[in-house]
């Protein structure tokens, strides 16, 4: 059997009523995650200026672009929501893949969902399908970390795949559909790092929604593909990673036990600045409020990350708004002196602000060598000589041992949405993805997802 | 100067009136061959699922899916178009592409054509330059890109997409180069789906990738102008470290163009290209000693090793395995002394009389790196004759073996008259003649539209 039906057959046999508690737990979180940060990625110029292409309001259809009132064509709304999704890198992460898991499979599962008026239920299962396979086939080729290292963006490379698994599943595909749409994707991967710092970037995450959807919609049509695509020797895995280490094995090894979904699970950002420096923000901002610490009391603050995170976050002078979201200097500082991290303060001049640069003289980033690359240290100096020394593993909600509380990943919802919904529905969308698994008819969630031209104004 | 810059300068830097005439003419074979194959190629299966799957018809657009009366956007038409082009394997080729040179380029220029309009000369100046761009692309990162499993046609066709609809959208220096950037970031098409329908497919994609990168360009998307020589980038990621050469797609740019040196090949038969000098030999054999299936006990090919790979089917299990079948195509030359569309089409890959004849056929490599489009056919006879016959390139396989016009002409009507009344084919190909003349390109896809009454014409 090839390996594209082995992983179908795997694929199909996932289902809903034997998903744990946790699983669904999770997939709630991850979906009201990725729901907010699209609509708040859904006013960034990568979106707008791709949904101005797809001229989308000139092909109607079931499938809201959301944050606005157009409905378009499935595979459009996929492109341009899965852009959204993660336009302002502030999307959640995981470990095994090395991609961002939920942007590639979300929006396509949605806009597909709206098409065939699915339920909440059918969503989260197709969510864990798609998550499980993306993640699986991630250890067939990030053996060592091959692929990502190699250059590829997986998020675009392997997250098609995991838009298939979904929205295979939502259609009901037969195992040989599915090992054709998994085939078809093969040829349609594609994603590269030199990319990185442009547009480009969240657009990979676009056309792997629009590609893994488009894929099971031809092979549900009866489009044909190679049944060895993954291992010939003009295939995925030795075109892609090639020459280079693969383990087509991995896929199939324990697979969905324990559900990816489950663990390692997901990566929650916190906070709208580079995931390197967050753990710093999780320390300055607990001290500040524990030592109700004041500016004029700080003469020295040290923070330390490992030398491998320092190296791209230590920007003690940005010169722009996306700089300063990588200067562990200038959000230490922000930490500090707002307590809390918001969108405002890397937007426009914030990064100038005298205050903030008065008070980024007294820190002083400082790699430190521990083998744990995800921890910090923060070693604060008062005027009157007392030390505070403070340490974190890794930042609060990056993977399932170490969760963002409820409260803050509401604080995290209501910011992010409010860049594109008034307040008032902000609460009612928040209440319906607590509830998702009770939703009957997508098209229900996503009228909560609308913009009136009205709604909008009241936003800004 | 970063090398997607260099690249936007170069193909910004091609004009009409610079162009040698025979660069023109060559053009214009190449554009009235593609149309005539992907007319007969609307007819596929393969080309009428993505029609079902995009709702063609229900998103309405200026541009026309090719052989129907439906208009739709751009880029859907681009994808069902491209799709067609190459959904019989016929259309042209091109060696230092080592793929369909003309395939990515001429769907996504006419349906960007229907929308904005522009001048037949508007629209040989930009099939040049993105031909020119791809197979440059060719020479620099070829035998390591070919050989590792990517279809060129797909993987570097992106790059002829884009140049060529950047050209019709005027895309200065700077947003030429960010569409060369993003279609970094888009190409793809792995060999390993050949002999399916996916690998049209590709040729959907990259016809719909490239418009689809220039029209971001053109609304200020940005893209990295270190996209192909990063040490994440192009180059590295998809040939890999010492295995490419950047200088030699910059070096020599158009001179000559590459449309003239090596030069457009076209096929003569409907089957993957690396079968044609053994059916060529074959035929030659046959035709000089009056042999029949009968008269055969054994027929050998020896092939050049990399294209023996791909077309090394014994005993092909489906109509589209049987083009990438040198076995049977040399099979089915025996037996019916020419090779047509229907030798491709419906159960005649498992016609019992091919059958018969392919437990004689023996396919084989040569590993002669300098001898990579020729072929070797021996034939032993039944009163125990060995007849041998060398073929050093297929007829039609470039400008020094140029099939006569009449036989382009012949191979163009037999395509389009299966979808269009014989005599607005021979309109279409009358405008197609006279390209750089037409004020507006419209006026070719005006000529591919069918209605129903003269689809029953055709039938």
């Amino acid at each position: 059997m090839g390996i594209a039906l082995e992983i179908a057959k795997r694929s199909n046999a996932l289902h809903y009523k034997d998903f744990p508690a946790d699983a669904i737990k999770w997939s709630k979180v991850a979906i009201a995650d990725a729901i907010a940060v699209s609509l708040a990625g859904s006013r960034e110029p990568a979106s707008t200026i791709t949904a101005n292409v797809l001229s989308a309001a000139s092909q109607p259809g079931p499938s809201l672009v959301w944050g606005s009132t157009v409905r378009t064509r499935a595979l459009e709304a996929a492109l341009i929501n899965g852009t959204s999704c993660h336009a302002l890198d502030y999307d959640d992460t995981n470990n095994t893949s090395g991609a961002h898991p939920t942007c590639p499979i979300l929006p396509a599962a949605m806009a597909l969902a709206e098409q065939i008026g699915a339920s909440g239920k059918q969503i989260i299962e197709a969510y864990v399908v798609g998550f499980e396979t993306l993640a699986r086939l991630s250890q067939a080729v990030q053996v060592e970390h091959h692929h990502y290292r190699k250059g590829w963006h997986p998020t675009g490379t392997l997250g098609l795949f995991g838009a298939a698994a979904a929205c295979g599943r939502l259609l009901d595909l037969t195992d040989e559909q599915l090992a054709t749409a998994f085939a078809i994707c093969a040829s349609e991967a594609s994603g590269l790092k030199s990319n990185f710092g442009t547009y480009v970037k969240p657009l990979h995450s676009g056309l792997a929604n629009r590609n893994g959807l488009f894929a099971v919609l031809m092979a549900k049509e009866g489009f044909t593909a190679g049944a060895e695509a993954f291992e010939h020797k003009q295939g995925f895995f030795a075109v892609y990673n090639g020459p280079g280490p693969f383990d087509a094995e991995k896929v199939m090894e324990n697979w969905a036990d324990p559900l990816e979904v489950v663990f390692p699970g997901m990566g929650i950002k916190q906070y709208p600045c580079c995931g390197s420096v967050m753990p710093v923000m999780d320390l300055a901002i607990k001290m500040r409020n524990d030592h109700n610490l004041k500016p004029d009391d700080i003469v020295r603050v040290e923070p330390q990350t490992h030398e491998r995170r320092l190296l791209h976050t230590t920007r003690p002078n940005p010169r722009t708004s996306l700089d300063s979201k990588f200067s562990v200097e200038y959000c230490t500082a922000r930490a500090l002196l707002d307590g809390t991290i918001v969108f405002e303060q890397f937007e426009g001049d914030a990064h100038l602000d005298p205050s903030v640069r008065t008070f980024m003289e007294k820190i002083e980033a400082v790699p430190h060598t521990d083998d744990n690359h995800y921890g910090a240290h923060l070693i604060i100096t008062l005027k009157d000589g007392t030390v505070l020394k403070e340490y974190t593993p890794k930042a609060k909600g990056r993977g399932p041992d170490h969760p963002l509380t409820e409260a803050e990943l509401e604080t995290k919802f209501v910011m992010c949405a409010k860049r594109a919904l008034p307040l008032e529905q902000i609460e009612l969308l928040y209440a319906a993805c607590q509830d998702f698994e009770s939703m009957t008819n997508v098209r229900d969630f996503t009228q909560l997802m609308e913009t009136t031209p009205g709604a909008r104004q009241a936003a800004e | 100067m970063t090398i997607a810059l260099e690249f936007a300068k170069r193909i910004n830097a091609m004009k009409f009136e610079d162009y040698p005439q025979e660069a023109i003419d060559w053009a214009k074979v190449a554009i009235i061959d593609t149309l005539g194959v992907t007319l007969a190629g609307t007819l596929e299966e393969t080309t009428k699922i993505p029609f079902r799957v995009m709702g063609a018809g229900t998103a309405p657009g200026p541009s026309l899916l090719w052989g129907s009366a439906m208009r739709t956007s751009p880029l859907d038409a681009a994808l069902i178009n491209g799709v067609a082009a190459h959904a019989l394997d016929f259309d042209d080729c091109h060696d230092t592409l080592g793929g369909h040179p003309s395939a990515p380029l001429v769907p996504c220029g006419l349906a960007l054509g229907d929308d904005i309009g522009f001048s037949g000369r508007d629209f040989i100046e930009a099939f040049i330059a993105g031909y020119e761009m791809e197979a440059r692309m060719g020479l620099g990162v070829h035998m390591t890109h070919y050989t590792k499993g990517w279809h060129p046609t797909s993987s570097l066709g992106i790059f002829g997409a884009a140049t060529t609809c950047g050209r019709l959208l005027k895309l200065d220096d700077e947003k030429m180069a960010v569409a060369l950037a993003l279609s970094c970031s888009m190409s793809s098409g792995i060999k390993a789906n050949f002999g399916t329908m996916t690998k049209p497919l590709h040729v959907g994609l990259v016809n719909r990738n490239g418009l689809f990168a220039a029209l971001m360009a053109k609304e200020g998307f940005t893209a990295s102008f270190e996209a192909f020589e990063h040490k994440q980038g192009y180059f590295e990621v998809y040939n890999g470290a010492g295995t490419y050469d950047a200088n030699k797609i910059l070096d020599g740019w158009g001179d000559p163009l590459q449309i003239l040196q090596p030069g457009v090949a076209i096929k003569q038969y409907p089957s993957c290209a690396a079968t044609h000098p053994a059916a060529d030999a074959l035929l030659m054999i046959k035709n000089d000693n009056n042999l029949t299936a009968d008269d055969v006990t054994k027929i050998e090919s020896k092939t050049y090793e990399w294209r023996l790979q791909h077309t090394n089917r014994p005993d092909p299990k489906s109509a589209l395995d049987a083009k990438f079948s040198v076995q049977y195509v040399m099979a089915r030359a025996l037996l019916d002394g020419q090779l047509k569309l229907e030798h491709f089409e419906g159960d005649a890959f498992a016609d019992p009389k091919v059958k018969d004849i392919l437990k004689r056929v023996e396919s084989t490599a040569h590993d002669l790196a300098d001898d990579r489009f020729s072929a070797t056919v021996t034939i032993t006879t039944k009163d125990g004759r060995t007849l041998e016959q060398y073929i050093p390139r297929a007829r039609g396989r470039g400008p020094s073996v140029a099939l006569a016009p009449e036989d382009v002409q012949t191979k163009f009507i037999n395509c389009a008259s299966r979808v269009l009344p014989g005599d607005q084919a021979e309109q279409l190909l009358a405008a197609g003649e006279a390209l750089e003349t037409l004020g507006d390109i419209r006026n070719i896809t005006k000529l591919m539209e069918t209605t129903k009454a003269n689809v029953q014409a055709a039938e």
